[in-house]
């Protein structure tokens, strides 16, 4: 009585291992913090009427289409990496482990050097309330691929030996800190589109 | 579901075609925002094809389609709470006190 | 200090400091939010100084506080605001919130349902830590420039936006606890899903149980906005945006040198989507720890239990679509303020059907009036009370006359004091000896109980007098120069005494709990003969809790069962 069951094999009436469960509820409430910023966004919008303005004014809608393609192809890589888990390739996993978390450095630098590019021309979340939740929104969101960028290199690297000993639980860490990822790709396609293309 | 080589193969493809399509999709979208059409056109096409993008992501490669029901009623019970979130602050501008002139 | 060699001995640290141990967790959570509670109530004996005495010294204790917040032992308006804000601060966030779901809810949640732990024993004990760093930060804000965010636990903007520091460490605190809060509401949730034993489905769950289920899925969902809110407050504070700043604004008939285009109602509609919630946070685990205890002290099962569980399904959910009558007067036209009004009525319903449960589990049953009894009872009429004076505030014509009154602050504590935190002390009572092997003293629990009781009417009560009378809140000076309030502000005297008295009635407790420690009579595995899985376990349940298989065969209150040996049939027993 003293092991957590379900920890890998899943539970017969809800079909699921712990660690699934608790990502996809950890899911519902990140779609609930993103709800309330861009709730911001709606309301400072509508408020402003005419005076919004478009995105492509103040936003590089070519650095933008790049990361979200960056974004998008660390998405896949990330699948990749599961997938070669299942087939038990841990060499594969290594190689897509590790694209998907150059990529997201990749989306940070980029977003960085925009940011730079923001404050050298003198335009600050300060000016306006365009800028104010652009700023807020990417950064939020940045910190998130932060997050990911950590917890994907730990199990690039430290995290990697459970493979030896536990392959399956290791498999399932994987998967989970996939869902996380994928979920983080998915705000970015919002973000992107409702930032720099309205 | 990746059970043996063959499945295998036919997963990554599939995603792999996925892929494609998101890429496709967002150079869409930037061309139609550059369009500059009625803005509440272009509103409504590039949220839609961003919503069409975002659900291939959610239920192609986080395999929602075929999660179980538990996690759907989680999700479901999710975006009826986002929906109120996003749309009842909006509707306290819409609907004033009478007499009032000026936006809160 | 160090590893011993036994491979299952860890070291004090491990052991009673970063235990991953429900139990000790749920026993670090206990007695922090004690502590927290305790200190919060102390804010509030210094504030009804103020309200009775206004303007004059408080003898001794006033020269405590120093010449730049209670010069002359007279406080000094600012430091009356700082207070305010962090009694509410301190009491919801850091004492009844953690002791009702950080404490009982993860003390007991996995003994009930018959698992060796809670399904993320890691993230578990990251919560509890998380809690503890935010509460520090609330705690040394008192001692910054300008001392603690004074805006109100609401933090209202444009005042919040402008505050001295005390605010920005106020949201830096908040955002530690929103995370505590989150890790241990997907904890809650998975657990109660996954690790139920063989033969616990969903209908045989103690209501309990379900309570914490409902409450996790609250604090899972709600949180997120007022982190969202809080992120753009501190933009607002740190990065000089004006997000709820609006345009034109002028302080001290200076304009403001921001963008403005802000709105000051965003950060209501934020914060007010958590903070309903947060009330049904706030009542539900003191529901659940009330089912409990009737149904053990009545020797019945409760009254239409699945009834009460779909009440309380619908209550958790119609919790998310109310939150605006808190925005009655901010300008909301005739129809969304019908929309909340009509969802606020429809939401007293299932509290309604609650209630009445409870009641209808006392009619013909066999009262056993223990200490948690006497607990459990006083909270039925309590929140009846609390209740009921919900609803004039529900009703946005009543709500014109009564908004921002004492009658807020005696409706919502009513709910709280005598309520919630009556049902926390039953729980303490009841399931002590779960966890020490001993019971606390019943005379000093008659100490306790009778003249908290009382005093709680004698402080809530006359302010609904005072709110009627149209005495708003949040006066420094309780009223003194406000001319409505004239014709009630000797109750103010009345109710800082009663505050002192119930001041000094927790003392029998403070004292029992500690001495009963060492002290108390002893007891053995199921003391109050209950039916439910925690009194399965050896006392104190060891790691791992359980030394055997366990399965249920039963729903959680057969009690009294015809036909059956005793008059109560353990869920764990095969035999009745």
């Amino acid at each position: 009585m003293q092991e957590i069951p379900y920890t890998v094999a899943v539970r017969q009436d809800t079909g699921l291992y712990n660690a699934k469960m608790g990502i996809w509820l950890f899911l519902a409430s990140e779609v609930m913090l993103f709800g309330g910023l861009f709730s911001a966004y709606v309301l400072l919008r509508v408020g402003a009427g005419e005076h919004w303005p478009l995105g492509a004014t103040y936003l590089n809608v070519a650095i933008g289409t790049f990361n979200t393609f960056v974004l998008m192809s660390s998405s896949i890589t990330m699948l990749m990496a599961w997938a070669s888990l299942k087939m038990k390739n841990f060499g594969h996993f290594k190689m897509y482990q590790g694209i998907t978390i150059a990529l997201a450095l990749l989306f940070l630098s980029v977003k960085g050097y925009e940011y730079s590019m923001k404050f050298k021309h003198h335009h600050f979340p300060s000016d306006n309330t365009f800028l104010a939740i652009y700023f807020t929104l990417t950064g939020i969101h940045a910190l998130h691929i932060i997050g990911g960028v950590v917890v994907n290199s730990y199990l690039w690297g430290p995290g990697s030996k459970m493979w030896q000993a536990e392959p399956e639980r290791f498999t399932n860490r994987i998967e989970v800190a996939g869902l996380y990822w994928h979920f983080v790709d998915l705000v970015w396609i919002f973000l992107f589109s409702v930032m720099y293309l309205l | 579901m990746i059970a043996d080589q063959n499945s295998a193969q036919k997963e990554i493809r599939k995603y792999l075609l996925i892929f494609v399509v998101l890429l496709s999709l967002t150079l869409m979208n930037v061309f139609v925002s550059r369009l500059h059409l009625n803005i509440s056109l272009t509103i409504i096409i590039v949220l839609s094809v961003a919503a069409f993008e975002a659900s291939l992501v959610a239920c192609q490669l986080m395999h929602l389609i075929s999660e179980e029901k538990l996690i759907y009623s989680f999700l479901v019970l999710t975006v009826i709470f986002f929906v109120f979130a996003l749309f009842i602050p909006l509707w306290g501008i819409f609907n004033p006190i009478t007499g009032s002139t000026h936006v809160p | 200090m160090s590893e011993s060699h036994h491979e299952h001995e860890s070291s004090f640290w491990k052991k009673y400091i970063f235990s991953v141990d429900h139990k000790i967790i749920g026993l670090q959570y206990g007695i922090t939010s004690l502590i927290f509670l305790l200190f919060g109530f102390t804010i509030m004996m210094l504030m009804r100084w103020q309200l009775a005495y206004p303007e004059q010294p408080l003898p001794v204790i006033g020269k405590i506080f120093g010449e730049n917040r209670m010069p002359g032992g007279i406080m000094l308006p600012e430091f009356y605001n700082q207070l305010g804000a962090m009694h509410g601060t301190i009491m919801v966030f850091l004492g009844v919130v953690p002791l009702a779901v950080g404490a009982f809810g993860n003390y007991i949640v996995p003994l009930q349902i018959g698992a060796p732990d809670m399904a993320f024993p890691k993230l578990n004990m990251a919560s509890y830590w998380s809690f503890f760093v935010g509460g520090v930060i609330m705690l040394v804000s008192f001692f910054v420039p300008g001392g603690a965010a004074s805006s109100g636990w609401t933090s209202y903007p444009p005042l919040s936006d402008i505050a001295t520091v005390g605010q920005t460490m106020w949201l830096f605190g908040m955002a530690f606890l929103i995370t505590s809060s989150l890790l241990g509401s997907v904890n809650f949730i998975v657990t109660i899903f996954q690790l139920r034993v063989k033969g616990l489905t969903f209908m045989r769950l103690p209501f309990f149980v379900w309570a914490q289920l409902v409450t996790s899925f609250l604090l899972l969902l709600a949180f997120p906005p007022l982190e969202a809110a809080s992120v753009m407050q501190l933009m607002d504070r740190l990065a000089g945006t004006s997000f709820f700043l609006p345009s034109g604004l002028l302080i001290s008939g200076q304009p403001l040198a921001n963008s403005g285009g802000g709105s000051v109602l965003l950060w209501q509609h934020l914060f007010w989507f958590l903070a309903h919630p947060e009330v049904y946070v706030l009542i539900l685990p003191a529901m659940g720890i009330v089912t409990e205890i009737l149904a053990n002290n009545t020797r019945k099962p409760i009254g239409a239990y699945k009834l009460m569980v779909y009440a309380i399904i619908f209550l958790g959910f119609m919790s998310f679509i109310v939150w605006a009558h808190h925005m009655f007067l901010t300008g909301m036209g005739t129809a969304i303020s019908s929309f909340f009004q009509a969802t606020t009525m429809i939401i007293s319903i299932p509290s309604v059907v609650i209630l009445a449960a409870f009641f209808l589990t006392l009619w013909g049953g066999a009262i056993r009036f223990t200490i948690p009894m006497l607990f459990a009872l006083a909270f039925l009429p309590m929140f009846g009370i609390g209740g009921l004076t919900g609803l004039p505030l529900g009703l946005a014509a009543a709500d014109i006359h009564l908004h921002d009154t004492y009658y807020v602050i005696g409706h919502f504590h009513y709910i709280v004091a005598p309520g919630t935190i009556f049902a926390l002390f039953a729980g303490i009572y009841y399931w002590f000896p779960k966890a020490t092997g001993r019971k606390m003293n019943t005379l000093l629990g008659h100490l306790h109980f009778w003249p908290s009781f009382v005093c709680m009417n004698l402080i809530f009560m006359p302010m609904f007098i005072q709110g009627l009378a149209g005495v708003s809140r949040r006066l420094y000076d309780g009223g003194l120069t406000y001319a409505h309030a004239q014709g009630a502000l000797h109750w103010n005297v009345f109710i800082s005494m009663a505050v002192w008295t119930l001041a000094l009635s927790q003392i029998p407790f403070i004292i029992n709990l500690l001495v009963s420690m060492k002290c108390g009579e002893k007891v053995g595995d199921n003391p109050w003969e209950a039916t439910t899985l925690e009194w399965a376990t050896p006392t104190p349940p060891p790691h791992g809790n359980f030394t055997r298989e366990l399965s249920v065969y039963r729903g959680p209150y057969e009690y009294s069962v015809p036909g059956a040996s005793r008059d109560f049939s353990p869920q764990y027993e095969e035999k009745p």
